[in-house]
């Protein structure tokens, strides 16, 4: 729809027509998010009406440009029912522009919590919070028992099962 | 037929006197503003995303080949269009304008009288122009 703007800057001068139009592209963005969101999760609507507490004939309603009831309510439900969060302000109309140049697939489809990059820990992050709070134990072959820290570092500790070796400090040898 | 992701081309079809037929439609009945701004919208969005995404964007009507895209302002506006009918991969021909009351079509027989224009059509390939946009003053 990149090709919208020229026309859309001349017509929107009318507010009658300018509201019109968004209103129709409004209804219709949300009846086809709706069935993008729930085809990008690989749901029927059965499914979506299950995650929602809706009956799928409800589901076929509300998946359809022409459909005009929107609640709040019913939006949060949906919004739940996916793991997304529900953004609802008033806008100016040249961010309405913007939105119906961009109006595709792609655009509309959302991670759901656990898929969303925001949370997800770097590999980086992954290794420190495991080097403070992870430690193995490893019991080896002499008996010897060492408390390893994740990167896997021994350090020697006394305990029972510390071994005597001949010639070793007696302060090294077991408790 | 599902037209997918590409740029469709819409056409309006004139009558044996030249007359672009929803043109005429538009300005007699006339549409305000507001359902021009409305008409538009439906129309800018199967131009670009073709009638996969958007759901029901399109409905069929009781004649083949005859589907409907529906407005529903202060009238219920109801514009008769056809996929092609030269190629129906990449265009629509709008064909008829109508309204609807208590389910029934005004005219009638609408969908029988866009029918009758398609088949003038695929007679007289010429008898179409390029679709041009509902943002005039009514």
């Amino acid at each position: 729809m990149d090709d919208l703007t020229n026309p859309l800057k001349t017509a929107f001068k009318d507010k009658d027509y300018r509201h019109g139009y968004v209103d129709e592209f409004l209804n219709a963005s949300i009846a086809t998010q709706i069935k993008v969101l729930r085809e990008q999760r690989g749901w029927g609507q059965k499914e979506l009406g299950e995650q929602a507490d809706m009956m799928q004939p409800r589901i076929s309603v509300m998946e359809n440009v022409n459909y005009s009831s929107w609640s709040i309510k019913i939006l949060r439900k949906l919004a739940e029912a996916f793991d997304l969060t529900l953004r609802v302000s008033f806008e100016s109309f040249g961010t309405r522009v913007e939105d119906i140049e961009k109006f595709s697939r792609k655009n509309l489809e959302r991670c759901s919590f656990p898929e969303d990059p925001y949370f997800k820990e770097t590999s980086e992050e992954a290794e420190t919070a495991a080097d403070r709070k992870q430690i193995t134990i490893e019991e080896g072959t002499s008996n010897v028992v060492y408390l390893k820290n994740y990167r896997g570092n021994p350090s020697f500790t006394k305990n029972k099962y510390s071994p005597v070796r001949s010639g070793a400090n007696t302060d090294s040898v077991a408790l | 037929m599902i037209i997918t992701n590409q740029k469709i081309n819409l056409f309006d079809f004139k009558d044996s006197d030249g007359e672009n037929v929803i043109q005429c439609w538009a300005d007699r009945f006339p549409l305000q503003k507001k359902d021009r701004g409305r008409l538009d919208s439906k129309i800018d969005m199967l131009e670009s995303a073709g009638d996969n995404l958007p759901p029901k964007l399109l409905t069929p009507t009781k004649v083949r080949h005859i589907m409907e895209l529906v407005v529903n302002g202060q009238v219920a506006f109801r514009l008769m269009l056809c996929r092609g009918p030269f190629d129906v991969k990449s265009e629509f021909t709008f064909l008829f304008g109508a309204t609807e009351k208590d389910r029934k079509y005004i005219p009638k027989d609408s969908p029988k009288i866009a029918d009758r224009n398609r088949a003038n059509l695929i007679s007289n390939p010429s008898q179409r122009c390029k679709h041009g946009r509902f943002n005039k003053s009514s």
